[in-house]
């Protein structure tokens, strides 16, 4: 699956020199002025200008004007314990996402945890048995980085489903996020305990109500693991496992465990709920398969995208974001005739190991029938597939860790929607 | 060729680049304070598939057919059936393969079942079931899927020993493949 040579054919990407030459055809246009010369002013001052603004508060909020940038939460019921909050990925620029926008997905709500209160600890296959506090690791070398985080159940609707449902991009793809996440590395506490050499997991386990656990590779734990105690420059938020969780960089969210209490180093993986059905996926023969741990290559295009209308025929960039649990992202390509031709797309700054990375390519819609779509490739050189490929993989029904290309369609009135 | 002087400078030099490097990985401190081996048995609920960390007790589904009625059937159903419209997932029934598998269908060890309702279940009354009543309304969610007897009595010896008839088609892509990855 390499890159296919690009077509001259019936594409509307727009490249460098042939965006600059139409680029002027539209700044020509937007200069004609059609004002009189000599009419009166019409411009007036607005009331910002003539009036004093209000004093600063100290925790800001967005602007009453973007109420409508908010998440979309499927709560709680009598029965249902499981939740999910979809971040309005269509509504964000860049990489990052605000940390009250993060998407999660609970399976025994949100628990309220006094730091005061709260210990870590680290026992098992180890010389020592240790408790931490939060002051504690909060005096330890801290770091971490800019890293996506996904829900392996992102998307879900793509492998439930045989027929494309009528979903917006954000019902689709937003259990996805990105942030800058600070905290303590694993093997420093593993380290400090003494761990038995002949350990080879750690069952991590939540201080929430359900207890969440799961079973990590030791070698995960001592490569870039951290207790994260700082997300996007201030202290978790509840949501997101305050005052500490794991975070377990590129490895399915639901690992991540929130709410962290202990970590048990042992020899084997325990075979918690959340290894044995519910994060495991049905292979094509019709057998079971777990630990799969890594979240794969992966994109998608937010700008435009299912649920948008396109107002008017003429320029648009075309946006989105691509991650792989695998590194970097190396490239991305973009198609707007549904993968006859393909475009690489340009990758924003900075483009970082197992982090959103931003693309973009310059498109001008036509008023045709379009089918959209982006293909994301990581430094390993792992190539999203497409639907068809990852269905071949994959039993009929299972949802977890779908990662093929997207298509959205626009149709003649500028409509967006999601197909297969 | 080094002069003795030149050898001399070079190890002051050589060692004090280690000595910059170190700093690097300067110790970090140690302020985990050590636990006693009671607490270390009080917080370690961790099952394992080899009934490691299951405690002393038994029962019976006939026993725990009760407590299902009571505390898990107004959710998950009489039969096991599960609500998924409301994310409760089927506890009983055969292989749908798609994200409904039944828990008896798709859960490798039945010591996971002990665990897990010990953990979460039933969310509105959590982490109060004593050890009886867990060993029996586990035996009652095999026993509705065929899996153990009514009068079977399960308990810390017995309950790893049941076979689930997934641990025949369960793989983990870990011990496939992602573990030889380098990090």
């Amino acid at each position: 699956m390499m890159k296919q040579p690009t077509s001259p054919s019936r594409s509307e990407f727009l490249s460098r020199r042939k965006f600059l030459s139409t680029g002027a055809t539209f700044l020509t246009a937007v200069s004609v002025s059609t004002g009189a010369p000599h009419a009166a002013a019409e411009i007036k001052m607005p009331d910002s200008m003539l009036y004093p603004g209000t004093a600063d508060e100290p925790y800001g909020k967005p602007s009453k004007h973007e109420s409508q940038v908010v998440r979309l939460v499927k709560g709680l019921t009598e029965k249902r314990t499981t939740t999910w909050s979809y971040s309005p990925i269509h509504r964000q620029r860049g990489i990052i996402t605000p940390s009250g926008l993060h998407f999660g997905t609970h399976h025994s709500g949100i628990p309220d945890i006094a730091p005061d209160a709260h210990r870590l600890y680290v026992h098992g296959m180890t010389q020592k048995s240790l408790s931490f506090s939060v002051a504690d690791l909060l005096r330890y070398p801290l770091s971490g980085n800019i890293r996506f985080l996904e829900c392996s159940g992102n998307s879900w609707q793509q492998g439930a489903f045989s027929k494309p449902a009528a979903k917006t991009c954000a019902e689709l793809y937003g259990l996805v996020s990105g942030s800058e996440w600070i905290g303590v590395p694993v093997r420093l506490l593993l380290n400090e305990a003494g761990i038995d050499p002949r350990a080879s997991w750690v069952i991590a386990e939540g201080a929430d109500s359900g207890s969440l656990a799961r079973s990590i590779p030791v070698s995960i734990m001592n490569n870039d693991a951290i207790v994260a105690l700082y997300q996007n420059g201030e202290r978790l938020r509840p949501a997101q496992g305050y005052p500490m969780r794991l975070l377990l960089p590129g490895i399915e969210g639901n690992m991540n465990v929130k709410w962290l209490r202990r970590l048990e180093v042992t020899d084997r993986p325990a075979f918690t709920k959340d290894e044995s059905r519910a994060y495991t996926e049905t292979l094509a023969d019709g057998s079971i398969e777990g630990f799969s741990l890594y979240m794969g290559v992966k994109s998608v295009i937010t700008h435009p995208s299912a649920g948008q209308v396109l107002p008017d025929r003429g320029y648009y960039e075309v946006s989105g974001l691509a991650w792989s649990g695998f590194g970097r992202i190396r490239s991305v390509e973009v198609s707007d005739d549904g993968g006859a031709s393909w475009h690489a797309a340009n990758l924003h700054d900075p483009v970082l190991d197992k982090a959103l990375t931003r693309f973009s390519l310059p498109w001008r819609w036509t008023g045709q029938e379009v089918r959209l779509q982006s293909r994301a490739t990581d430094a390993r050189g792992n190539v999203q597939p497409g639907r068809a490929d990852w269905r071949k993989v994959y039993h009929a029904g299972s949802v977890n860790h779908y990662n093929a290309v997207q298509t959205w369609f626009i149709d003649r009135q500028g409509a967006i929607s999601n197909v297969f | 060729m080094f002069s003795s002087f030149r050898l001399t400078l070079f190890l002051f030099f050589a060692s004090a680049l280690a000595a910059t490097a170190n700093t690097g990985e300067v110790q970090p401190p140690r302020l985990g304070q050590q636990i006693s081996e009671a607490d270390v048995e009080a917080i370690s609920t961790t099952v394992f598939p080899d009934g490691s960390g299951l405690p002393q007790g038994s029962g019976s589904a006939e026993l725990g057919r009760e407590i299902y009625g009571e505390q898990c059937a107004s959710c998950h159903g009489d039969t096991g059936a599960g609500d998924m419209k409301n994310t409760v997932p089927p506890l009983a029934g055969k292989p749908k393969k798609g994200a409904d598998w039944s828990t008896g269908a798709s859960w490798p060890y039945a010591p996971a079942i002990f665990d897990y309702v010990r953990r979460a279940m039933p969310p509105r009354n959590l982490k109060q079931l004593s050890p009886d009543e867990l060993y029996s309304v586990t035996a009652y969610i095999l026993h509705m899927n065929g899996i153990v007897t009514l009068t079977q009595q399960l308990d810390r010896m017995t309950l790893p020993k049941v076979k689930m008839p997934a641990a025949g088609y369960f793989s983990s892509k870990w011990k496939k493949s992602e573990s030889r990855l380098d990090p």
